[in-house]
């Protein structure tokens, strides 16, 4: 699996959501309430299954706010 | 087997003239217009009147048809008519209600195909593959889906995107345009995915947009890679309208711009099977247009790809 960080995976929410403002967004920043929604989320976590080879099943979802709520998760998985 | 002269000669579309804007629908479902106009692309839903039955949707595509073209209603020996949401309950067929309605002679068979959002490209290849192996020559695919029937106006995955259409693609050995190549696939582990419970539609969208943006791609370059055919040299890519989030990120994934992957969601919606004749039916007779990809996606799930060629 590919290495775990927050670093990683703040890459991947700025290339799934481009619209982000980099400045504004850190590692504890939630994602719904900087405006992304289903569809940016649905993105993000595709490009995160492809990157790390895994499934996040949906009843996980609602658990993943920030960056750091995924990194622990992968780390755990 | 090389697939032999039988091929599209023209399309015809029924859009309804009510519509539902999406707008009307911000406050209910807590979005704004960004969601609307990046994510849905959808302004205005189409709706079918309410006596208006699936059949009656064919039969206005037809009589837009004969407006078109010469299509002759006595030379008609074939009908097939791609639905999931029949005139009453499915019996009988739409397809022979729609031959009732159409007075069509009795020797011409009529048949419904139970697909969604994948259905015209099915459609293609089986009335094609029909009427080839029939000596047929004069054959009418319809698309008629109307999900207005199903759609739970509170449900936000549903009530945003999917609007009322019908189209018909008259296929002659006279064709302008001709599809060369097919692929097909089906995923029935993921059948819960899309479906109609108590005659109300469910669907997991983020399982819709997983499966659509990972496996289109592949099957799309799939289908380019079996007819020697780079990306680049695809002159329009027609997908599902499922959203525009959906194509946009179908796009993204193939390296094509908006200019090759048209879209026409804002005054409709997802008209289902009917979303990609009706991107069809405008590139017909355009001579720029001679080398097309159609994808269809979804309901199943079920996905197909065919490779379209306009002959010289």
């Amino acid at each position: 699996m590919k290495t775990v960080n927050a670093q990683s995976v703040l890459q991947t929410v700025h290339h799934s959501c481009p619209g982000l403002e980099a400045g504004k967004f850190n590692a504890k920043s939630s994602f719904r309430k900087h405006g992304l929604d289903s569809m940016d989320i649905a993105s993000l976590l595709l490009a995160l299954e492809e990157s790390h080879g895994i499934k996040i099943p949906d009843q996980d979802v609602d658990k993943l706010d920030t960056v750091e709520d995924i990194v622990a998760y992968l780390a755990a998985r | 087997m090389p697939i032999q002269n039988i091929g599209i000669s023209e399309i015809a579309t029924y859009l309804p003239e009510a519509r539902e804007a999406n707008r009307d629908k911000k406050e209910r479902f807590g979005i704004d217009d960004n969601f609307l106009n990046t994510k849905i692309g959808v302004d205005f839903v189409s709706r079918r009147r309410p006596d208006e039955e699936t059949s009656d949707l064919c039969v206005s595509a037809f009589q837009t048809l004969e407006r078109k073209c010469q299509v002759e209603r006595t030379k008609v020996d074939c009908v097939v008519v791609v639905t999931q949401n029949p005139d009453a309950s499915g019996i009988p067929h739409t397809s022979a209600i729609v031959h009732g309605k159409l007075g069509l002679d009795e020797n011409c068979p009529a048949f419904d195909l139970s697909l969604g959002c994948s259905g015209y490209v099915y459609g293609l290849s089986v009335v094609q593959s029909f009427m080839r192996d029939h000596g047929l020559s004069c054959g009418l695919l319809f698309t008629a889906d109307p999900y207005s029937k199903i759609v739970d106006p509170l449900d936000k995955n549903t009530a945003l995107l999917f609007g009322d259409a019908a189209t018909v693609t008259w296929l002659t050995r006279q064709p302008v345009l001709m599809p060369v190549s097919f692929l097909f696939g089906t995923r029935g582990s993921e059948w819960n995915t899309l479906k109609c419970v108590n005659h109300v539609l469910s669907m997991n969208g983020r399982a819709v947009f997983n499966f659509s943006a990972v496996e289109v791609p592949i099957q799309i370059r799939k289908l380019l890679e079996i007819n020697g055919i780079g990306l680049g040299e695809i002159d329009f890519l027609l997908l599902h309208q499922g959203s525009k989030y959906l194509v946009d990120t179908i796009a993204q994934r193939l390296g094509l711009s908006a200019g090759v992957v048209p879209s026409n969601l804002k005054n409709q919606g997802n008209t289902v099977s009917s979303s990609i004749p009706m991107l069809l039916e405008g590139l017909v007779h355009n001579p720029a247009a001679k080398r097309l990809v159609l994808s269809g996606f979804g309901v199943g799930l079920s996905w197909a790809s065919s490779y379209v060629t306009r002959p010289q």
